[in-house]
Order: C-alpha cells, then sequence, then structure tokens
C-alpha cells in the first residue's frame, strides 16, 4: 500500500514516515503543496496524508483539485487544533476523515488503515479470501488455520493483492503499491515476490489462490 | 614550466624583447666606437704622412737608398706602424720589414684611407703622392679590436645582471596587471550552474579589465537566464505531461478491469499500462531533475546509517541480480552513517546499483563496497560491465545518455539513474563519479561528507575540474 504524505515540518514527517514504514507500508514523502500536486497526478496512491497548512498551496485547495479531477483516493487531512472551519470544509470537499495535531503515530495508522478497508469494501481488520485470512493489524496470515510466515514484503503484496480481491493486478501496478523504489530493470522483481509468495499461500493447497493472468499480471481469486 | 602561466611568459618575452634591444645597441655602439676610432687613426696617418712628404721634400736624396729612409724613420720614433716608399716608376725605396710580402698601394683609393688584411692583421692605410715619389703609411688596428673586445666584455658581463633585473620587472608588472584578473578567475570559477544568480563585483577601473568584468557580468545574466529557460521549460512541461499521463493510464485500467476483453487485448492493455507507468517514471525523473537544478531539493537533514540502506535494499537486489545471472557480493563495515535524507540517499543507492545489475554480462558480478575516507563516507558499486570509453565518462552522467552499443537499449532504463544519484549526492555536498572502467571492473563511487556539510576531496577521481 502506497502512502503520499504531504506535511511540511520535516521532523514529524519523517516521524509519520517511519511509523508507517515499520506496517509496511510505502511512503513517499513531499513537503509543500506544488510538489504535491504533481505525485498525486502522476503517483498511484492507496492513501494520501494531507497537512492544511502548507508552504506554496494549501492542503484543502490540493483537495479540491484532486477531486475535481475524479482523483478519489482517500484523503486523511492534518489539521491544527482547534480549527473547526477548516475541518468541516475539508470533509465538505471530499476529505475521507481528520486528525488534529498532535496525534499519536498509533492512530494515524489505525485511520489509515480504516480508510483503506472502506475503499476496498472491508469492514474488518481481519482480511478473507477463501481460507486465506490476513490480520491486518496483527500482521498474520493464516492459510486454513495454519500460520504462515511473510515478510515484510510478502505481507505487503498479499495485503495489496486482499484489498483488491478478484481484480486483475498488472505487475506494473504492484510494483508501484508494494516497492517503494523503482526499478529500470522491470517487473522481474515482482515476479520473483510473487513466486515466493505463491509458494508460501499455495502449495499444498489444492485451489490455488494466486493466479497468474499470462502476459497481465496477477489476481487473487477466492471464488468457488 | 614559467612559460605556462601567463606572468612568466610576459616576464620571458620581455627578458626576450630587452636582450634584443640590448644586442642592437652594443652593436650600433660598437659600430660607432670603431668609427670613431678609425677616424682618430686617419687623423694620424694624415698628420704624419704630411710631416713625411716634407722631410722628404727637404732631404730628397736620402731615399735614393734604404740606410737612409731606415735612419729617417727610427729618428722620428715614428708613431706610423708601416711604411712603404716607391718612386714613379715602381721601384721600391723604401719598405718597412715588418710588412713582409703584403702590397699595400692601391692606386684607385687615391687620397682616401683603406683597409687591408695580411696574416691576421688589419691594416689602415693611406697613399700619399709627390712629385717625385709616392708613399704608403699604414697602422695596425689592433688596438681598435682592443677597445672593442675590452667593450663587448663589459657588455657581456653586465648583461646577465640586466636581465635579471628586467626579468624580475616583467614578472613583477605582469604580476600587478594580471592580480585582477586573478581576482575575476576565481570569482567566476565560483559561479556554478548551482548559484548563477552571482556576480562578479562592480568593476573598479575603467580599464579593460573593468570592461571584462561589465562584458562577463552580461554574460552570467544571460546564461542565467537560459539556464532558467531550460529549468522551468522541463518543470512545466513535465507538469503538464503528468495530467494526460494519469488519465490515460486511469482508463486503461479501467478497460483491464472490464469484463468483455479478450486475453490478447488484456495483454496489450497491461503493456500500454507499463509503457505508461514507464513515461510516469522519465517524467518523475525529470521534474526532480529540473528541481535539483534550480536547487529547489528539499533536504531532510537526520542520521542515514548507509550500510542498514543497503541492507534494505539487498532483497530485491539480489532477486534482480540472480535474475541476471549475475552475483552480487558486500564489502560493508558494520556501519557507516552520514548526515542527509535517507529517501534521497535509497534512490541515488539503488540507481547505482540497478545501473551494475543492468549493465553487466551474464555471469559477471557486482561488489558493493562501504569505507571512510577521512571526512567522508565512501560506497563504490562495482561490476563487470563493459569498459566505457574514456570519451563517455562524464556523458553517463549526463540525461538519457546511452550508449551506442546496440543493445543498451532492450536493457530497459531511460537514462536518467545515473544523473539522478549524482545530483542527489551533490546536493548532499558529496559526489558520484565513475573511478575506474577497464577489463576487470567499472567502478562507481559514491562520495559523501559525513557530517553533511564539510566540503569534500574525492579520491582520484577520473576528469578533475581543473
Amino acid at each position: 500500500m502506497r502512502i503520499l504524505v504531504v506535511e511540511d515540518e520535516k521532523k514529524l514527517a519523517s516521524f509519520l514516515r517511519k511509523g508507517l514504514v515499520e506496517e509496511s507500508f510505502v511512503v513517499d514523502l513531499v513537503y509543500d503543496g506544488s510538489e504535491a500536486i504533481d505525485h498525486i497526478l502522476g503517483g498511484a496512491y492507496d492513501a494520501i496524508i494531507l497537512d492544511i497548512m502548507l508552504p506554496q498551496r494549501d492542503g484543502l485547495s490540493i483537495l479540491r483539485e484532486m477531486r475535481e479531477r475524479h482523483i478519489n483516493t482517500p484523503v486523511l487531512l492534518l489539521s491544527a487544533r482547534g480549527n473547526v472551519n477548516e475541518r468541516v470544509e475539508g470533509l465538505n470537499i471530499g476529505a475521507d476523515d481528520y486528525l488534529p495535531k498532535p496525534f499519536s503515530i498509533m492512530e494515524v495508522i489505525a485511520r489509515i488503515r480504516a480508510l483503506l478497508r472502506r475503499a476496498s469494501g472491508e469492514h474488518s481488520t481481519v482480511m478473507q479470501v477463501a481460507d486465506l485470512s490476513l490480520n491486518v493489524v496483527m500482521r498474520e496470515a493464516t492459510r486454513a488455520g495454519h500460520k504462515v510466515d511473510l515478510t515484510n514484503r510478502e505481507f505487503a503484496l498479499l495485503e495489496f493483492l486482499m484489498a483488491h480481491v478478484d481484480r486483475v493486478i498488472t505487475k506494473t501496478a504492484l510494483c508501484e503499491h508494494v516497492w517503494e523504489h523503482h526499478f529500470d530493470t522491470g517487473t522481474n522483481v515482482v515476479e520473483v515476490c510473487i513466486q515466493r509468495l505463491r509458494r508460501k499461500i499455495d502449495e499444498g493447497h489444492s485451489q490455488k489462490l494466486l493466479q497468474t493472468i499470462r502476459g497481465t499480471g496477477y489476481s487473487l481469486r477466492g471464488g468457488k | 614550466m614559467i612559460a605556462k602561466t601567463l606572468r612568466g611568459r610576459i616576464a620571458l618575452w620581455t627578458v626576450a624583447v630587452v636582450t634584443g634591444a640590448l644586442i642592437l645597441f652594443g652593436g650600433g655602439a660598437a659600430w660607432n666606437l670603431r668609427k670613431e676610432l678609425v677616424k682618430n687613426i686617419d687623423i694620424e696617418l694624415e698628420v704624419d704622412g704630411r710631416n713625411l712628404l716634407s722631410e722628404i721634400k727637404e732631404q730628397p736624396g736620402d731615399w735614393s737608398g734604404h740606410k737612409g729612409g731606415e735612419a729617417f724613420l727610427k729618428e722620428e720614433s715614428n708613431p706610423v706602424d708601416y711604411v712603404e716608399v716607391q718612386d714613379h716608376a715602381g721601384r721600391v725605396l723604401y719598405r718597412s720589414a715588418n710588412l713582409g710580402k703584403q702590397e699595400i698601394f692601391r692606386a684607385q683609393n687615391g687620397n682616401q684611407p683603406y683597409e687591408v688584411s695580411s696574416n691576421g692583421r688589419r691594416l689602415r692605410l693611406r697613399m700619399f703622392e709627390t712629385g717625385r715619389v709616392r708613399l704608403a703609411l699604414g697602422k695596425n688596428l689592433a688596438t681598435v679590436r682592443q677597445a672593442l673586445v675590452e667593450l663587448a666584455s663589459a657588455y657581456l658581463l653586465t648583461l646577465p645582471f640586466v636581465l635579471i633585473a628586467v626579468g624580475t620587472g616583467g614578472w613583477w608588472i605582469a604580476r600587478r596587471a594580471t592580480t585582477p584578473l586573478k581576482a575575476i578567475t576565481r570569482q567566476a570559477e565560483k559561479i556554478s550552474a548551482s548559484d548563477l544568480h552571482q556576480r562578479l563585483g562592480a568593476p573598479i577601473s575603467q580599464d579593460s579589465i573593468g570592461h571584462l568584468t561589465i562584458v562577463l557580468n552580461e554574460m552570467f545574466d544571460r546564461l542565467e537566464r537560459s539556464f532558467q529557460q531550460v529549468t522551468r521549460f522541463t518543470s512545466d512541461a513535465s507538469h503538464e505531461l503528468k495530467t494526460p499521463i494519469a488519465l490515460m493510464r486511469a482508463q486503461l485500467e479501467t478497460m483491464l478491469g472490464s469484463k468483455v476483453i479478450t486475453p490478447p487485448q488484456r495483454e496489450l492493455l497491461s503493456g500500454l499500462i507499463e509503457q505508461c507507468a514507464q513515461l510516469c517514471q522519465i517524467v518523475d525523473g525529470l521534474l526532480f531533475l529540473s528541481r535539483a537544478d534550480d536547487r529547489r531539493l528539499a533536504i531532510e537533514q537526520g542520521p542515514v546509517d548507509l550500510v542498514a540502506l543497503v541492507h534494505e535494499l539487498r532483497e530485491d537486489a539480489e532477486i534482480l541480480a540472480a535474475q541476471a545471472r549475475l552475483t552480487l557480493r558486500l564489502q560493508l563495515p558494520a556501519q557507516l552513517v552520514v548526515i542527509g535524507d535517507a529517501r534521497l540517499l535509497r534512490r541515488a543507492v539503488m540507481n547505482l546499483i540497478d545501473n551494475a545489475i543492468k549493465y553487466n554480462r551474464a555471469g559477471g558480478s557486482a561488489v558493493l563496497a562501504g569505507s571512510t575516507n577521512g571526512e567522508n563516507a565512501v560506497l563504490t558499486v562495482r561490476n563487470t560491465g563493459s569498459i566505457i570509453a574514456p570519451a563517455a565518462r562524464e556523458k553517463v552522467f549526463e540525461r538519457f545518455y546511452r550508449s551506442d552499443s546496440s543493445h543498451s537499449k532492450e536493457r530497459g532504463g531511460h537514462g536518467l539513474g545515473l544523473g539522478i544519484a549524482r545530483e542527489i549526492a551533490r546536493a548532499h555536498r558529496g559526489d558520484v563519479s565513475l573511478l575506474r572502467s577497464d577489463t576487470e571492473w567499472t567502478e562507481f563511487c559514491v562520495v559523501l561528507p559525513i557530517d553533511g556539510v564539510s566540503t569534500i576531496v574525492p579520491p582520484q577521481t577520473t576528469n578533475s575540474r581543473r
């Protein structure tokens, strides 16, 4: 899951980044409004944490432009405490949630998870596809009741695939949402990681959940 | 060695010109001196000749035989060195013994003095005629020659001292003349692409140096303007490209999700999506570089352990290496901490690793090594790639540079990676350079100041700026 953090206060931004990275999120940081809109227009983000007070361009105008362009990525607004009008305006123009400063990193993560769940139509913190379940809070995966040990990367990969169950996910999209850096060398890394993940979740089970769509990408299928 | 500096050349030229002038002057002086001395001799000859003639007129008889003449000449303690007396029939009446066989009469010269060389001697002669006899008187020019030799040796003795003085003076003058130039050069050197807004100090004088300052400043104005135009253009163009690419991609993804498309169409769509993503990467890279050019890179300052950073990238790097059938080796210390921006540094290191894997031969190897060098952390990435021609060693850092080799295109990549890595390092007051590229290794090195602010001295870089 790739998150964009738009926060001009660098200490706070890097603190947010650190907390999110520990939860296997891929994080991009930008410090000002004009750079933020570049990233939002070009990047594929699963959620955006947006400070309202920003140099060059404030968060609300970024949010407005995003929604006008039909970019529906969930947005968590960060605002100074006490400024109710701002928050109301933010929610009215399309923010999905807000958090007044100062906040705890735990709460940011919980709210981001909630936003991501809502975006994927899930309500529980445990994602379920057939007999495969993924507890994103406890960071545990089980298949048919057996615990599956996953590396951070594999966990992030599975989380993204489960959030988009039954949809075809291109290698390009996986590369962008699960890896922080982009490889010139293409999507070989994705293939290898998918193979490893498949070995862990599908080996020894008659129902193969993780399917390769030839020439396109992958799909996690829980159907009959 | 001296001649390499402008000052040295000016001093040497001064010495050369002064030497030439002194030689001309000395030659002129010697010529004049000789002329004067010879003139004196001529006068003496004239006087002596007249005296002798009158003697001969008074004592005509004595000149029929040798003895008389000899006695006469001795008596008179004659200042003349050589005498010959003949009658008009050409019979020799008297001839000095020291004359040897030398013929000294020259009828065609009349009364004009003339010179004759004999046996290494040079004689100045003059003829006189009376009704009865004609005589020739001569003087040896050895005294003149002696005077000239003395003059020349005096000259040659003082010449080195004069030349040293002139050279020193030339050096000093050249120094005075070039000092303002040096100051301008120093200032101009400091004005690089990163701070084109700087200008040379206001001209202190109205001379050509002052003019040079003004001309240079105007040139910097133009340079800055066009540099800004390029940067702004890149930034604007990239910005404008992003929206349509994003839109295109969103639409392609919507189509991909549609139930009615066939597998071949799906394959085509995902290929297009990948192309869109690549285009987006290029645009991002360009935006990043234009921000770097414009000094707008936001650098977060914090401790970053380069070793930990490499280990974070290791999993992916090993997969990439295995795919390319390469051996990846790490030779890292326990830690290598610098002050900088972890996000940017990770990108720089990743680009170098990606590069080392991409431009390698199958079965080759790539080695990452870290060390410290005084105030700098040094991370080298070497691989067994093909040799980078010396002419291309700086070009590999240029945007969209591709070597001519036929298969470089199929390796993917868009030719911005090394440029981005270098900009990141430079934004940290470090640098990325190509250390070597030979049959054994091609080695890039990242040098970063450990405290994040000190100036750096890169180790044996392939191109030095001076």
